[in-house]
């Protein structure tokens, strides 16, 4: 086995609800390895998302340490998380989130301008990107004059834009029909065997089956480290 | 349960209500601030005057054909405390043109003998010295003790030369000997005075009144009493109404005195002379009003609506719940009430304060800035307030009114279904079926016919006479100039957003990436934000040019209307032509007074005005004209750089002083008559059957000095000037049957005239003042005096359009604060996205604030481009008609001011609005 891109280390999470703390995620710990496809699975309320967030540097714990590809994440600023997202990870949302008056084209575009790639390679990757997830002849179109899965092919194209290590899917599917939505697990799963690290979390179980580890939590604390 | 809602929501959204509150509290501040700058400049405009003609109402004297010139003091005072109850106070005076001795030096000057114990009209400024009148004790002008040298303690020579009356009918025996008496006074103060007498009183000394009596044998007596009548009077807004109101005041006294006595009411007169000015002043500041309320009223309506799309799901809960259509519209509009309620409240009080420490102290300062000493109050007055506050309540309820009807109309799908709630549903069916008379309908059907009831209607208040009528009428045509030209000049913000963005995009390319996608193709959004701006942007620019304009021709105007370095000019008295001629001069006037005058170069006399007809030789094309003689080389006297000949050149003026039938005339009246140069025409002379024929050497297209000299025909056939040599004239101007009269005969009417190149301009007017200003009816004007007038006055224009600028601009930035903040509330998710795929904090806010500076900016320079372009158009229509050269000249002040506002505005407001939402963590900002 290669060695762990990922490594959770008794990780706390609590949010405050009014005045009262409320634990999230209570002392987990895990290893994702290297080119893992790792999914998230647990009830309502059970930290699945929270956990996909602070893993992705989109929240930070309350306590506990997270290393990601060799860099701990509790030791970042705001700007160093930032540019980590930026190089080292993915993002994909539920309900796509693209930027609306962009053209699919300049949504992937997006974070290589922030990366400060030049004009015409990014113009070139863009468009590459578009054309493996199957939207080559949708470059110039608005989300609003894409489908579902068509935006949601977009973000997936976005989301590789940098070439980043690790996808990270929050409910990449929960918007989409059944058909679509294994379209859509099917690409990503091409991705993975290309050697890209995914953790996704999901409420559907036909989906998790394209992970190769299934991890479940419950009440904040994972419950039994199941790979499935 | 509406007011524990509308609790609840400020709570739950502090920074919309605040502001609301705040821009409420600014505009209605700033309203009424600016309610009271119209009452402050009505006021300044009293004093302005007061300072200019005497701090005084009313001036009682003798006439000059009374066999006693003197008043009696007592009986009269008491008279005219008796005629009306409005003058609250009467002071003795004499007030004479003296000569004055001193230190070797020798001029005329003014003699103002006062009662020091009671008359404390004006103010005196004391340079030195103590002002202790009494015991022979002076207080000398400045500009004398400068003149002569003197110091505390010597002493002053001065003749006085008793008026000596006229025989009625008769005009002034010149040369006849006066009664001449001399005293001497000790100078105790060196002073200057501002509004004791006229401006005019620069040269000459104050003393008491009982030193005077005693002095000139005159006990009990005064050459006039000056009266002062209850302020209040001035208090009205309307000038004109003011002015007429003292003219009542006069008239009673006239009534209890009689027809012996002459009654000057100089304030009210130019007081009643600007009231015109002043109706448009008036109509300008409330349009200024008015589109500050309009940028509120657009800003509420955003946050409000912005509440409603926000708060559509618990509305139809609450529908679900049983909840009428009418409760959710009292929710909307309970919630505005009580922000109203606050913010206008505050508003008031901030106008105050702005009124208090800000206009007034501001206005104080820019009149002293053209040496005038203002005493002016802060003027907040429940008519300041109340328009104010009904304004802005109605504005509140205007913008308020449409998001409460959405949130009236919520339907319960909105709770179940929201993709679906806004599809036509059964109860929309119900609202199909009715046919309500249309309110969109009536306003596109009242636009249109606004010109014709905008035409029909200041016709109609024109001639009933009402100002408050016409100052709505020109409020509304401004208003509908600034929306009108908004509307057209709104298609230049895309081309501005682009320049704007390809210059940001060369120092901040990565910010502008992002800011060109958003800004470049949400047009819908910006639509608001854009005609906020430009809207704000149109008047003051248009104002401004219009000000950069006449500002750089201000020198040409003045000289073009003045025509030469001096300009002596007869006046008739009260205007009747046998007056007016009884007060022309002799041509021997010019060689023996006027010339001699030290720093006079040289003169040209022109006769008065003759009107006559004119015609081609035919008689098929004729005219009326102004015949007038000319008597030297007018090219010697005139701006020369002024003068334009459309053929015939300048020398034609010199060419009729060697031919009595040559005549050059304007060019509107060559093309007129249809008569070349050198071609012959029949003007009628004095007297029966008496026609001559002239021929035209000479056709002028500008002659400075002489506005009918133009290419306008309408005007050349219509009275314009025609020249002809003085003996020409005479001739003309004389029935044959008669003979013709002496040649030094009183004709006179006009002289135009030069001083030596190393004169000083106002040593001249104040001598040329002291020689004449009594012995003649005329007024003198030099270039230089003039100049230094107009410029005080732009001066003060350029301070009061500064000050409504800065007025509607606060409001305006408020406006733009608003929209921004509720911009990037609506974006919050794309922030939060780009957030997550690893944009830094710094640079969502830059990119917030690159889009926030395309949007506005573009806004402005499209306001600046729509309200300088009017500027230009109206000068050079004003220019053509009135057919003067014209120099254009941009703004550096307001339309500077404006752009610097509008970044600003646009930095904070994004910087400001961005903060709470780009601090946040990614999945904070994703979560919202």
């Amino acid at each position: 086995m290669s060695e762990p891109i990922i490594v959770v280390d008794n990780i706390h999470k609590s949010y405050l609800m009014g005045k009262e703390a409320v634990p999230a995620l209570r002392g987990v710990s895990l290893e994702i390895q290297k080119g893992e496809f790792v999914c998230l699975m647990g009830p309502s309320g059970s930290g699945k998302t929270t956990l996909l967030n602070v893993v992705g540097g989109l929240d930070e714990p309350s306590r506990g340490h997270l290393i990601v590809d060799g860099q701990n994440l509790v030791s970042l600023s705001e700007n160093e998380l930032a540019r980590l997202r930026l190089d080292k990870m993915g993002f994909i949302f539920q309900n796509y989130n693209l930027l609306s008056n962009f053209t699919a084209q300049e949504n992937v575009e997006a974070p290589m301008v922030l990366a400060n790639v030049s004009r015409k390679e990014r113009k070139d990757r863009a468009h590459k990107l578009l054309e493996r997830v199957g939207l080559g002849d949708r470059t110039h179109h608005y989300p609003s004059e894409l489908s579902g899965g068509q935006q949601q092919r977009v973000a997936i194209a976005r989301a590789l834009a940098n070439n980043p290590p690790i996808l990270i899917g929050d409910e990449m599917t929960g918007d989409l029909d059944s058909e679509t939505g294994f379209a859509i697990m099917r690409l990503i799963t091409e991705l993975n065997t290309e050697g890209m690290t995914i953790v996704f979390v999901t409420h559907d179980p036909r989906m998790a089956e394209f992970a190769g580890r299934v991890i479940e939590l419950q009440d904040g604390k994972l419950l039994n480290g199941s790979i499935t | 349960m509406v007011f524990k809602y509308v609790i609840k929501n400020f709570r739950r959204r502090k920074v919309r209500t605040l502001l609301m509150v705040l821009s409420l509290l600014v505009s209605t501040g700033l309203i009424v601030a600016m309610s009271a700058t119209v009452e402050t400049i009505r006021q300044s405009n009293v004093e302005l005057i007061a300072s200019g003609v005497g701090r005084y109402d009313l001036t009682v004297a003798k006439t000059d054909i009374s066999s006693e010139p003197f008043v009696e003091v007592d009986r009269v005072s008491q008279t005219i405390l008796a005629a009306d109850s409005n003058i609250t106070a009467v002071y003795p005076r004499i007030q004479s043109i003296v000569e004055m001795s001193g230190n070797g030096e020798q001029a005329n000057g003014w003699l103002v003998a006062l009662d020091p114990t009671v008359d404390d009209v004006g103010f005196i400024d004391v340079v030195e010295g103590a002002y202790e009148l009494g015991g022979n004790g002076a207080a000398v002008l400045e500009s004398t003790a400068n003149a002569f040298g003197l110091k505390i303690g010597d002493s002053i020579d001065v003749a006085y030369s008793f008026p000596q009356p006229r025989e009625e009918g008769r005009p002034e025996t010149v040369g006849s000997s006066q009664q001449r008496t001399t005293g001497r006074f000790t100078v105790n103060a060196i002073v200057r005075q501002d509004g004791v007498a006229d401006a005019g009183v620069r040269d000459g000394l104050i003393i008491d009144l009982a030193d005077a009596q005693s002095w000139l044998g005159l006990t009990g007596r005064a050459d006039r009493v000056i009266g002062l009548v209850d302020s209040r009077l001035y208090e009205s807004r309307d000038s004109e109404a003011a002015a007429l109101s003292v003219r009542d005041v006069a008239a009673n006294v006239q009534a209890a005195l009689g027809e012996d006595y002459l009654y000057s009411l100089d304030k009210a007169t130019i007081l009643d002379a600007s009231a015109e000015a002043f109706l448009i002043l008036q109509a300008l500041i409330n349009t200024y009003g008015l589109m500050a309320l309009g940028v509120v009223g657009l800003l509420v309506h955003t946050l409000v609506m912005t509440n409603v799309q926000e708060q559509k799901r618990e509305m139809a809960i609450l529908r679900i719940l049983g909840s009428q259509q009418r409760y959710l519209f009292t929710l909307v509009i309970g919630e505005v009430a009580v922000i109203g309620l606050i913010g206008i409240g505050l508003g008031v009080f901030l106008g105050q304060l702005i009124t208090t420490y800000g206009v007034v102290p501001f206005i104080t300062y820019q009149m002293s800035l053209s040496g005038l000493t203002a005493r002016l109050q802060p003027a907040v007055s429940i008519t300041a307030v109340l328009p104010a506050i009904i304004s802005a309540a109605v504005v509140l309820f205007l913008s308020t009114l449409k998001p409460a009807r959405d949130a009236a109309n919520t339907k319960v799908m909105h709770a179940i279904n929201p993709g679906v709630a806004d599809n036509l549903q059964l109860e929309d069916l119900a609202g199909l079926r009715e046919r309500k008379p249309s309110g969109r309908l009536f306003s596109i059907g009242l636009f249109l016919m606004f010109v014709v009831l905008m035409t029909v209607g200041l016709d109609v208040v024109s001639s009933l006479g009402n100002p408050a009528a016409e100052a709505t009428i020109i409020l509304a045509a401004v208003l509908m100039m600034v929306v009108g030209v908004g509307f057209i000049f709104f298609i230049t913000t895309v081309p501005f957003e682009r320049l704007i963005l390809l210059i940001t995009g060369l120092i901040m390319p990565r910010l502008t990436y992002f800011a060109k996608r958003n800004v470049g193709r949400n047009q819908g959004r910006n639509t608001l934000i854009s005609l906020l701006v430009l809207f704000s942007g149109v008047l003051p620019s248009f104002l401004a040019t219009q000000s950069a304009i006449s500002n750089i021709n201000l020198e040409s105007d003045v000289r073009l209307n003045a025509g030469a370095p001096v300009e002596v000019e007869v006046f008739g008295g009260f205007g009747s032509s046998a007056d007016a001629s009884l007060n022309r001069l002799k041509p021997s006037f010019m060689d023996e007074e006027l010339l001699v005058i030290p720093g006079m170069d040289q003169a040209v006399g022109l006769s008065y005005g003759y009107r006559t007809g004119i015609s081609d030789p035919v008689g098929m094309r004729s005219g009326s004209i102004r015949l007038i003689g000319v008597d030297g080389r007018l090219n010697d006297v005139l701006f020369a750089d002024l003068i334009e000949f459309a053929s015939g050149g300048p020398e034609s003026l010199d060419q009729i002083l060697t031919d009595d039938n040559a005549i050059v005339i304007s060019q509107g009246l060559a093309e007129g008559l249809a008569v070349p140069l050198g071609g012959i025409v029949k003007v009628a002379g004095a007297g029966l059957d008496h026609v001559e024929e002239l021929r035209v050497v000479g056709i002028a297209r500008t002659i400075p000095g002489f506005s009918s000299i133009n290419r306008i025909r309408a005007q050349g056939v219509g009275g314009s000037d025609v020249f002809i040599s003085l003996a020409g004239f005479r001739r003309l101007a004389n029935d044959p049957l008669l003979p013709l009269p002496a040649p030094d005969e009183p004709i006179i009417d006009r002289i135009l005239a030069t001083t030596t190149p190393d004169a000083d301009p106002f040593a001249v007017s104040s001598e040329m003042t002291n020689r004449f200003s009594l012995k003649y009816s005329i007024f003198t004007q030099i270039v230089e005096v003039r100049l230094e007038q107009a410029r005080a006055s732009r001066s003060q224009e350029q301070a009061l359009l500064l000050v409504l600028t800065v007025i509607s601009f606060t409001t305006a930035v408020f406006g733009v604060f608003a929209v921004i903040y509720v911009t990037i509330y609506a974006r919050r998710l794309e922030i939060g996205m780009m957030k997550a795929i690893g944009t830094r904090t710094r640079e969502l806010t830059g990119m917030l604030i690159v889009e926030s500076i395309a949007m506005t900016l573009s806004a402005a320079l499209a306001g600046i481009t729509a309200g300088a372009t009017m500027g230009y158009l109206f000068a050079y229509l004003d220019n053509l008609t009135a057919q003067r050269p014209m120099q254009f000249a941009i703004d550096t002040t307001v339309m500077p001011f404006v752009v610097i506002m509008v970044v600003l505005a646009s930095i904070l407001g994004a910087s400001f609005s961005a903060r709470r939402i780009v601090k946040k963590r990614a999945v904070e900002i994703l979560r919202m």
